[in-house]
C-alpha cells in the first residue's frame, strides 16, 4: 500500500489543477469538463458504463486469450523453421502496421456483427507483441544450454517444449502485457463498427456520447475503458509474477 | 552606401515584396464553412454561389472543407476554429446545453431527409412495423430520432448495429435495412440495381430541419455584416441550384470520387422536394420558424434527449437578409 | 567391426580412439594428425596452453563438434569398435549450466526425464547423485539459491545419473576458488576409484592435472598436438597425495613439457 503513495499524491495533483484550469478558463462542458462533471456524469450513468464495461471486459478477455494462443504458438512454430520464419515473419509485421479501424468494417463482412468481430479486432491487435516476443525470447536461449541439450541428446521437440519455451516465460510475459492493454484497444475500435447499439458496449457508449456533443460522458467511457485494460495488465502481470519469482528478476519485485 | 547598409536594404525590400505577395487583397474575408459529410448535392447551394462568384462579389473568401461520419463540425465552430459549420438542428439544442452558443442562420432542409431503406422485397409495410420486428438495422448510435421513434412507438424489437459509410452491410445482406439521406443512400443503391423502398422519419412526425448553417454567437456579434453577406449570397447559391443542379454537379462530383454526376443528378432532383418545398420563394430558401424550434425542443426533451427544456428559443436561430 | 550393445546394458569404462585426427575451426587449424588412444576405466588430462586444441580435442570426443579428417571411436574392453551412441557420455562444460527455473534435484534428472525415464525413478536416482556429491540437503533448492562450487556439483551429479561410461570434463572447477577446486577434484577421483568410468578431463592447471590424470598429455599451440606423453605416479588420489614426493615429481615433468615447447617459436 505504501508504494502506491506517489501515485495517488501525483494523481490527486492533477485532477486539483484540471479542476482549478477549467473553473479559471472556462472552455465550456463539450471541449473539457471538469473532474468533478466526469465524475458526476460517470455516477449518474453508472448503471450504463457498469453493463458496458461487463461486455467489453468479455470480449477484450476472449481476444487476448486467442492472441496469447496463437502468438505464442506462431511464435513456437516460425522459431522451428527459418525457411518460416523468413517468409512469415515481414507478413505478420506487414499486419499489425494496417490501422484496425481501417479494417474493421470488413471485419463485419467477414465476421458478422456482435461478439465474432469485436473479438476478432481485438485478437488481431493484439497477437503481433506475443508472437514477436515469443519468437525473439526463443531465440535468445543461452547457446550454451543449447549445447547441454545437444550434449544430453534432445530431440527438436523436447528442445522446444523443455528449453526455449520456458527459457522464453519472462519475455513472453512481456508481450502478453503489451497485447493486454492492445486487446482494449483493438475491442473498443472493433465495438465503433460491428457492436449491437441497444445493449452497447464502452466502444457504443462513447460513439453515442461523441454524437451527443457529451463531452463529461466520453471522459467517463474512456476511463471506464482504462479500467478494463489494467485489469487485465493487472491480471498478466500476477500469473508473470507467479511463474517467474522464483527464478526470475523479473518476477521478483512486486 | 555601404556594403552592411545595402545588404539590410535589399533583405527589407525582399521582405516587404514576399508579404505584400502572401497577404493579397487586404480587403477580403476569409471565411471557413465546415462540412459535416463529403461534397454531395446537399451542400449544392453552396458550391453554386462559390462557382458563380456571389461569396467573390461580397469580398469573401470562402473555402468549403468536406467532412465525414466523425467530423465534429459543431465542435469546431463553437470553438472558433471555423466560421461556420454544418449541423443538424439537434446539434444546436444539445450543444447549447453544454455552454455551446451556436446560432442557426440557414436550414438547408426544410424537412427531415432521414429515411430508413429497406429493399423493395422486405415484408415491412410501415416504420412502425420495422421498428418492432426482428430486423437488422445500420443506424448512428446516439442520433435522437431513435429515442424518438422508441418514445413514440413504445420501444423498439429490431436489433441496431453501428452505420459505416458504406453500402456494403445492406447490399451483402448483413444488415436488412440501413440508415440514409433520401437523396443519397437509396440514389447509389438504385444505381447499383438495387430495387429499395424508404421509410420517411418525417412523415412519421420527427421532422426537424436538416443541414443547418451555423456560426459562434461570438463570431456573429462581431461579424454581422460579414455573416448576412455570406446567407445572402448562400441563398443566391441555392436558388440557382435548385433551377440548374446538373450545371454545378460536375463540379462538385470532381470532389467526392463516391459519387459520379448522374447520381448527383437523381440526387438533386429528389431532393428539391424538401429543400426547396412548393410555395417557398427563392428570396425566402433557409428561413426557420421558432414554432418548429419549438416541437423540436419538446420533442428533445420528452425522449431525455435535452436535459431541460430550453427557454431562449429566439436566440438559437435567426433569418438574415 | 562393429559392435552395438544394448543402450543400458553396459556399466563401467570404455576405450577411445583417436587416429590422425585433424579439427578445423574458423578458418583456423586446431588439431593436426592427431592420434593417440585410452584404454576402459582410464583418466586422461589434456593440458597445455591457450588455443592448443585441447577443449577441441575434448568436443570433439563428445561429438560435439565434427572433425574434418580422421576418425575418433570408443572401444569395448577387447578393443572392439562401439556403434555412435550405444555407450552413455556424459559432459561437464566450464560453467554449470544448470536449467535457472529447475530444481537441483529436477536439474540433476534432466538427462533421465529427457531419455523418457518415469519422473519419480528419475528424480529417485537424481537424489542419489546428490548425495554423492555432498548435496543432499540442497535438493529442492534452486540454482540462484546455490553458490558456484554446489552449482558446479549439482552439474557432476547430473553428469553421473546416467551412469555414464564415459565422462568429460572441461576445465569444470575453473571458476571456483583453490580450496575449494582440490576438495573437487578428490571427490571427483573418489568418483572415478568408486563407479570405474572412463574419464578425459581438461585443465590449464599442472597441479590439477598432476592430480587428476593417471596419464597427462601435453598439447602444444599451432596445432602441434600432443608433444609429451606422461605416465602419472598410481598413488591414491586423497588429500595427502599432494605433500608426496610423487606429486612433485609429476608436477616438475609437466611444467618441463610445458615450457619446453613454449620455447620453439
Amino acid at each position: 500500500m505504501r508504494a502506491l503513495w506517489p501515485t495517488l499524491v501525483l494523481a490527486a495533483l492533477l485532477f486539483a489543477g484540471w479542476e482549478a484550469a477549467v473553473w479559471l478558463f472556462e472552455p465550456g462542458d463539450y471541449v473539457l469538463p471538469a473532474p468533478s462533471t466526469v465524475t458526476s456524469e460517470a455516477w449518474r450513468s453508472k448503471g450504463l458504463l457498469f453493463a458496458a464495461l461487463a461486455r467489453t471486459s468479455l470480449a477484450a478477455t476472449l481476444g487476448f486469450l486467442i492472441a496469447a494462443l496463437v502468438g505464442i504458438s506462431a511464435g513456437a512454430l516460425l522459431s522451428l523453421s527459418s525457411f518460416l520464419r523468413r517468409g512469415l515473419y515481414p507478413l505478420a509485421t506487414l499486419l499489425q502496421m494496417v490501422p484496425i479501424i481501417a479494417i474493421a468494417p470488413v471485419l463485419v463482412i467477414w465476421c458478422g456483427y456482435g461478439l465474432p468481430t469485436v473479438v476478432a479486432a481485438a485478437a488481431i491487435v493484439a497477437v503481433f507483441p506475443v508472437l514477436a516476443n515469443t519468437l525473439d525470447g526463443i531465440r535468445s536461449t543461452d547457446h550454451r544450454l543449447h549445447e547441454l541439450f545437444t550434449v544430453l541428446r534432445a530431440t527438436r521437440a523436447q528442445r522446444l517444449l523443455r528449453l526455449e519455451l520456458p527459457a522464453a516465460r519472462p519475455q513472453i510475459i512481456t508481450g502478453l502485457r503489451i497485447a493486454a492493454g492492445l486487446a482494449v484497444i483493438g475491442c473498443v475500435v472493433g465495438e465503433f463498427v460491428g457492436s449491437f447499439v441497444s445493449d452497447p458496449p464502452i466502444g457504443t457508449v462513447i460513439q453515442t456520447a461523441m454524437r451527443e456533443g457529451r463531452t463529461a460522458l466520453v471522459l467517463a467511457a474512456v476511463a471506464t475503458s482504462c479500467c478494463a485494460g489494467f485489469a487485465l495488465f493487472a491480471a498478466v502481470s500476477l500469473v508473470g509474477h507467479f511463474m517467474l519469482r522464483r527464478w526470475h528478476e523479473s518476477g521478483m519485485r512486486s | 552606401m555601404s556594403p552592411m547598409r545595402s545588404f539590410q536594404s535589399a533583405v527589407l525590400s525582399l521582405l516587404a515584396i514576399l508579404l505584400a505577395a502572401c497577404s493579397g487583397d487586404s480587403d477580403t474575408t476569409r471565411v471557413r464553412v465546415q462540412l459535416n459529410w463529403a461534397a454531395e448535392p446537399e451542400f449544392g447551394g453552396f458550391y453554386a454561389a462559390l462557382e458563380e462568384g456571389l461569396f467573390a462579389a461580397a469580398k469573401q473568401e470562402v473555402q468549403l472543407i468536406g467532412g465525414g461520419l466523425t467530423t465534429p463540425s459543431a465542435q469546431m465552430c463553437a470553438r472558433g476554429d471555423v466560421e461556420f459549420a454544418i449541423v443538424s438542428a439537434e446539434q444546436v439544442l444539445t450543444f447549447a446545453e453544454q455552454g455551446a452558443d451556436l446560432v442557426a442562420l440557414f436550414a438547408t432542409f426544410q424537412h427531415s431527409p432521414f429515411v430508413l431503406v429497406v429493399r423493395e422485397e422486405s415484408p415491412w409495410k410501415s416504420l412502425e412495423e420495422l421498428w418492432k420486428s426482428n430486423a437488422r438495422a445500420a443506424v448512428e448510435p446516439g442520433l435522437p430520432w431513435i429515442a424518438e421513434l422508441d418514445r413514440k412507438l413504445g420501444g423498439h424489437t429490431l436489433t441496431l448495429v453501428p452505420y459505416s459509410m458504406q453500402l456494403a452491410p445492406f447490399t451483402t445482406g448483413a444488415v436488412d435495412a440501413m440508415q440514409g439521406f433520401i437523396s443519397s443512400e437509396p440514389v447509389q443503391l438504385r444505381l447499383q440495381g438495387l430495387a429499395v423502398r424508404c421509410f420517411s422519419l418525417g412523415e412519421s412526425g420527427y421532422d426537424p430541419y436538416a443541414q443547418v448553417l451555423v456560426t459562434s454567437r461570438k463570431f456573429l456579434d462581431q461579424n454581422q455584416e460579414t455573416v448576412t453577406a455570406f446567407v445572402n449570397a448562400a441563398r443566391r447559391g441555392w436558388a440557382s441550384y435548385n433551377a440548374q443542379a446538373p450545371r454545378f454537379n460536375p463540379v462538385i462530383s470532381k470532389l467526392n470520387p463516391a459519387m459520379d454526376c448522374k447520381a448527383m443528378d437523381i440526387a438533386a432532383e429528389i431532393q428539391l422536394a424538401i429543400v426547396q418545398p412548393a410555395g417557398l420563394a427563392d428570396d425566402a430558401l433557409g428561413t426557420m420558424t421558432l414554432e418548429r424550434w419549438q416541437t423540436l425542443a419538446q420533442q428533445m426533451h420528452a425522449s431525455s434527449k435535452l436535459k431541460r427544456m430550453p427557454t431562449d428559443l429566439e436566440r438559437r436561430f435567426v433569418n438574415l437578409r | 567391426m562393429v559392435t552395438a550393445p544394448a543402450r543400458g546394458s553396459f556399466i563401467g569404462g570404455i576405450g577411445w580412439r583417436l587416429e590422425e585426427v585433424s579439427i578445423v575451426l574458423g578458418g583456423r587449424r586446431i588439431v593436426e594428425q592427431c592420434s593417440t588412444q585410452a584404454a576402459a576405466g582410464s583418466a586422461t588430462v589434456l593440458v597445455g596452453p591457450s588455443g592448443c586444441g585441447k577443449t577441441t580435442l575434448l568436443r570433439a570426443l563428445g561429438e560435439l563438434i565434427k572433425v574434418q579428417a580422421g576418425h575418433i571411436s570408443h572401444r569395448s574392453a577387447n578393443g572392439a569398435e562401439l556403434a555412435r551412441g550405444a555407450c552413455h557420455v556424459s559432459f561437464c562444460f566450464q560453467e554449470p549450466r544448470l536449467l535457472p527455473w529447475l530444481s537441483a534435484l529436477d536439474n540433476a534428472a534432466l538427462p533421465l526425464s529427457l531419455a523418457g525415464v518415469p519422473r519419480e525413478d528419475a528424480r529417485a536416482r537424481a537424489a542419489v547423485e546428490l548425495s554423492r556429491t555432498g548435496l543432499a540437503d540442497a535438493k529442492e533448492l534452486l540454482p540462484r539459491a546455490l553458490s558456484g562450487g554446489m552449482q558446479m556439483r549439482v552439474a557432476l551429479a547430473r553428469a553421473l545419473v546416467t551412469t555414464p561410461n564415459l565422462l568429460l570434463l572441461d576445465e569444470p572447477f575453473a571458476a571456483l576458488d583453490e580450496l575449494r577446486r582440490m576438495q573437487l577434484d578428490e571427490a571427483l577421483r573418489a568418483l572415478h576409484a568408486e563407479l570405474g568410468f572412463t574419464m578425459v578431463f581438461v585443465t590449464h592447471s599442472s597441479a590439477e592435472a598432476a592430480f587428476i590424470g593417471d596419464r597427462v598429455l601435453v598439447m602444444g599451440t599451432n596445432a602441434r598436438g600432443i608433444v609429451a606423453d606422461l605416465a602419472m605416479s598410481a598413488s591414491a588420489r586423497n588429500a595427502a597425495h599432494r605433500t608426496r614426493e610423487e606429486f612433485a615429481h609429476d608436477l616438475a615433468r609437466i611444467e618441463r613439457a610445458l615450457h619446453s615447447q613454449a620455447e620453439v617459436p
